[in-house]
This record gives C-alpha cells, structure tokens and sequence, in this order.
C-alpha cells in the first residue's frame, strides 16, 4: 500500500530520513522539488563528507562508503556488492550508477551537498590530466560554491597547469576556505607571485614556493611542511631552526622538508656547515609512522624545552633539508644498525633489523 | 498479547479483559491503565508497558490515578484506529521492562497499516517503536528508482504541485471574493 510521505509532519519526516542512506535521499530529491525542499529542511546536518570527480562521486557515511558512478544508460541501477578499496581502505563501499546532470560534476557535487546537508569535502581536486573532471574555471566556481557555504575542506589539491590569472584567483579562493588537512599544489608559480597564507591546515604541499618566504615559513603552524623549489639560504634555514628552539617558530611542526638551490657549504646551519647527517656508526633510520616521513642518518637537534628533532642537510644539484620531530603526538621508530641500509638483504642485516628499538 | 472489549464510551467503559501476565509474576501488584482508539474499544495495558509511550507516561504521572480512577478514564486517542491501537498495545506489552533489540521480530508486518501505525507510534512517542518503523518504511524504497518511490511514497511530480497549487490559489482567491461580496451584503 502507498504510503504519502509528504503528509508525515515534520518531526516524523526527520526520523524517516534519518534512516535513509545517501541513495535514498539522492533519488527521493529527484522525485520532485518539494521532496528535496523537504529533505533539506527535515535532515539535520550530519557528519557526512564527500569527494569525487567526472567519473564518481563519493559520499563517505561513518561506515559505508556511497559511490555516485557516471553512467551514460538511461537506465540507472544499483548494484550492492560490497568490495574493500585498493588504497587499503576497509569499509564497504556501494555504488549507483547515474547520468551526471547537464552542469557535470560540479553540479552534482552542489546538488548533493545541499540535497544531503554536507558539511565537509572530504578532498577538492582540481582537474588535470588524469580527472579531467570539468574546465578549470568550472572547478573555481565550486571553490565559490564551497565558500559561500562556509564547508570545511579537509584536502585541497592544485595540480592544473592553469593559466597565471587562473592560479592567482585559485590562491586567493584557497585562503577563504577552512583547509583543515592539508593544501597540496602542484602548480608552477610566475616570478614575482605573491601570496600570504591567512590559515594553515596540518600539511602543507608547495611544488613551487620560491614565493613562500622566510617570514610566513616562521608563522607557519601546520604540522608537516613541505617545500620545494625554495629560495631560502643558508642563513633563512639557520634563522628558522633558530627561532624553532627557541619556540618562537613553527609551533606544530612534526616534520619539515625543503627543497632549495641556496643552500650550501659558504656558511653553518645551528652552527655546522652543510652537509649535515650524522655519518657514524650505528646508523639511524628515524620514520614518523603516521606521517610516512623519514630520514636517515640525521643529526640530533634539541629545542630549549627538551623537544627532540632530527636533522639532515644534503648538498647536491638540489639542495635538501629535512628535520623530523619526535614528540608525543608522533609515531616514531628510531633503527639502529651496524651496516649500512638498503645496500643488501643479507640474512645479517635483517638479524639487525630486529634490534630496531622504538624511540616513541 | 492483551485482549480487549468493546466499551460503550471512554467515561463508562465495559469491563475490559486482562493482559497476560509475564511468567514471572511480579512481587508487586502492577497497576493497570486503560486506553481506547477510535472504535472504543478498552485496553487494559500495565503501567510497566506504558512506559514505552513518553506521552502516555507523562499523562499518568501528572494525573496520580488509583486503579478504580484509572478504570473510569481511559485515555482516548480519537484519532488512531483500533486496530493500530491494538497493535500499539501489543507491542508495548511484549516490550515491557526490556530494551528493544535493534531488528525486532516482533513487530506488526502489515505494510498496508504501516502508514497509520507510523503516525500513531509517532503521536504516541514510543521512540523505540518509531525508530523500526521508520526503518521498515525508508526499506520500502531501498533499490527503487525515483519513479517507482514516487509511487510508493504517492510523492506529486512537480507539474503536479503546480498544479495543486494554482488551485489552490483560484480556490484561495474565489473564497476571498465571496467573503467580499457577503460583507458587502451585510452592510447594504
């Protein structure tokens, strides 16, 4: 027998909707206006977050994984096997097949955001190659769409070869969304760009940062920083480690990695000159789990207030810095060997493998 | 399962017949209240059953009944039948003093009485209750595409709507003009 949903009161409406899952309230929006006017005004906002691209979209429950697949068939259709992700990720996922509207993606991204009440993107990716998801520009108005919702971010990802004046709007967007997690970028930047971060999310990815100077690097409080193509000196990197012990910089830092051609041998970093690694025996392999960081055959630094960092510079065509944290939030193993890493896998080696200790 | 009478009126109910009682029976005499639907047909429901409903426990914490008082004045929802009611009655006596588990067995599977059973546990407030059927009702749609819960769920397509809608307005705006021209008359 037919049930007229609409002439539930509200409060009843709230709780059936509740039991519904994304498919659910995806397919009941397409049913009429109303419908989705009465699933936005009786869902109350959830813990929901969502990512996707031209090909799928995802909205990603507490336990369920939803894939919103593009189809072409008229016909679209649901198919509920269940299979565990390749990036090793556990929780079922269930996929719809649907045609995307005639906006594309973008489209169906807002659609679902405001049809489901989604607070939180789970990744924004900008399109390029290999997920041509829509023009650039149609990915700037989704950064808009986001914005005006006042939506957390949790990754955003640059990796278009976009047009200067595109990338320039596409930093300036990027400062007015809450990045929670991480800012990656990819993009080349034009000399002379200028850009002033006005919140950091707990990594940072920069391909090109000859822009990011000293200054911001100091006030920077993500967690993991990486940086390349840089134009700091030896006296910056001296100047920031510096302040680090002294905790007047990088107040989160668990881990820092910079790419810069202007480091050398002319002048000392914390009062060495570069290369800086701890070449003795035994080696160190120091590694943050959770961060998938390492660094190997570094030197012990030590801030004012006892916090442990590890540090390596290596000289080179591209200079590099690396300087990881140990601290309580970190996950860190520290191996100590009596012959060198990676150079055979000889029964002697792996018997050192099990004297590694855990210095976390 | 409780059994039930047909009463005359919610104030001079017939003798209604008792619930079972559970198989452990209780040290302490249970009280009893008594609730009719539509077709006036008496229950007679322990107040351990009762508590499933917020609405029906609220009602008999602020009244203090003794069990002749209680006998005398049936709750009246006039607007659940008694058939919804029964099964209501049902599932509260087999729940009573226990949490409901989260797929429960028990309930009513009538699909045709889902509806009213929906709004009746909702009037009712018994949450657990509420909470299946909601469920039972977001199922009839799992897998269905949107025009086949368009059906299901008797949802108007959106030229429908504007169409309810423009009568509604004509209606609105022809009802207006009436009342217009009888003021008028009035005051001639």
């Amino acid at each position: 027998m037919p049930i007229p949903l609409l002439s539930f009161p509200s409060d009843l409406l709230r709780d059936l909707f509740k039991e519904c899952d994304p498919f659910d309230l995806y397919k009941l929006s397409q049913c009429s206006k109303r419908t989705r006017k009465s699933i936005m005004t009786n869902t109350s906002t959830n813990n929901w977050k969502i990512r996707g691209n031209d090909k799928k979209i995802f909205v990603l429950c507490e336990k369920s994984r939803y894939c919103f697949i593009k189809t072409t068939m008229p016909n679209a259709y649901e198919y509920a096997k269940q299979y565990p992700f390749f990036d090793l990720c556990m929780e079922p996922v269930k996929g719809m097949f649907i045609q995307y509207p005639n906006g594309g993606f973008p489209e169906l991204f807002v659609h679902l955001l405001d049809t489901l009440r989604i607070r939180t993107v789970n990744e924004l990716i900008s399109p390029n190659e290999t997920a041509p998801s829509c023009s650039f520009e149609r990915y700037l108005e989704l950064m808009r769409s986001v914005i005006e919702r006042n939506l957390d971010v949790e990754r955003l990802y640059c990796n278009t070869k976009g047009d200067e004046c595109a990338i320039a709007t596409f930093m300036e967007l990027s400062n007015q969304i809450n990045v929670t997690k991480a800012f990656h970028c990819d993009q080349p930047f034009p000399p002379g760009f200028q850009h002033h971060f006005t919140r950091f999310p707990e990594q940072i990815f920069l391909r090109d940062s000859h822009w990011f100077q000293l200054d911001q690097l100091i006030s920077c409080s993500c967690t993991h920083i990486e940086l390349e193509e840089s134009t700091l000196s030896n006296q910056d990197i001296d100047l920031l480690l510096r302040k680090w012990k002294k905790n007047e910089a990088l107040p989160n830092l668990q881990s820092l990695g910079i790419s810069t051609k202007n480091v050398d041998n002319k002048s000392s970093i914390l009062g060495m000159i570069p290369p800086i690694n701890g070449n003795g025996n035994p080696r160190r392999y120091i590694r943050v789990e959770n961060a998938d960081k390492e660094v190997i055959d570094p030197v012990q630094v030590t801030k004012d207030d006892g916090t442990v960092g590890w540090l390596k510079v290596e000289l080179g065509i591209r200079p590099i810095i690396k300087l990881l944290i140990v601290n309580s939030s970190s996950s860190v193993r520290e191996i100590i060997r009596r012959s060198p890493i990676f150079e055979s896998d000889t029964e002697e080696e792996s018997e050192d493998e099990e004297g590694a200790s855990d210095a976390s | 399962m409780s059994s039930t009478e047909q009463g005359t009126s919610s104030a001079a109910p017939a003798e209604p017949t008792t619930a079972p009682e559970s198989a452990a029976a209780p040290e302490v005499p249970e009280s009893f209240y008594y609730v009719h639907g539509k077709d006036k047909v008496v229950h007679k429901v322990s107040a351990g059953a009762l508590q499933h409903s917020a609405l029906i426990h609220g009602m008999i914490s602020n009244l203090g009944y003794t069990e002749e008082q209680a006998k005398a004045n049936p709750f009246p929802f006039e607007n659940i039948d008694g058939d919804i009611l029964q099964m209501v009655v049902d599932w509260c006596n087999q729940h009573k003093g226990k949490p409901t588990p989260p797929e429960d067995t028990n309930l009513p599977k009538q699909k045709e009485k889902l509806f009213d059973l929906v709004l009746a546990v909702n009037y009712l407030e018994i949450k657990e209750l509420l909470t299946y059927c909601c469920k039972q009702v977001a199922m009839m749609v799992k897998g269905k595409s949107p025009e086949e819960i368009r059906e299901i769920w008797m949802i108007p397509t959106d030229a429908e709507d504007e169409a309810a809608e423009k009568e509604a307005k004509k209606r609105a705006g022809k009802e207006a003009a009436g009342e217009t021209a009888a003021a008028a008359g009035d005051a001639k």
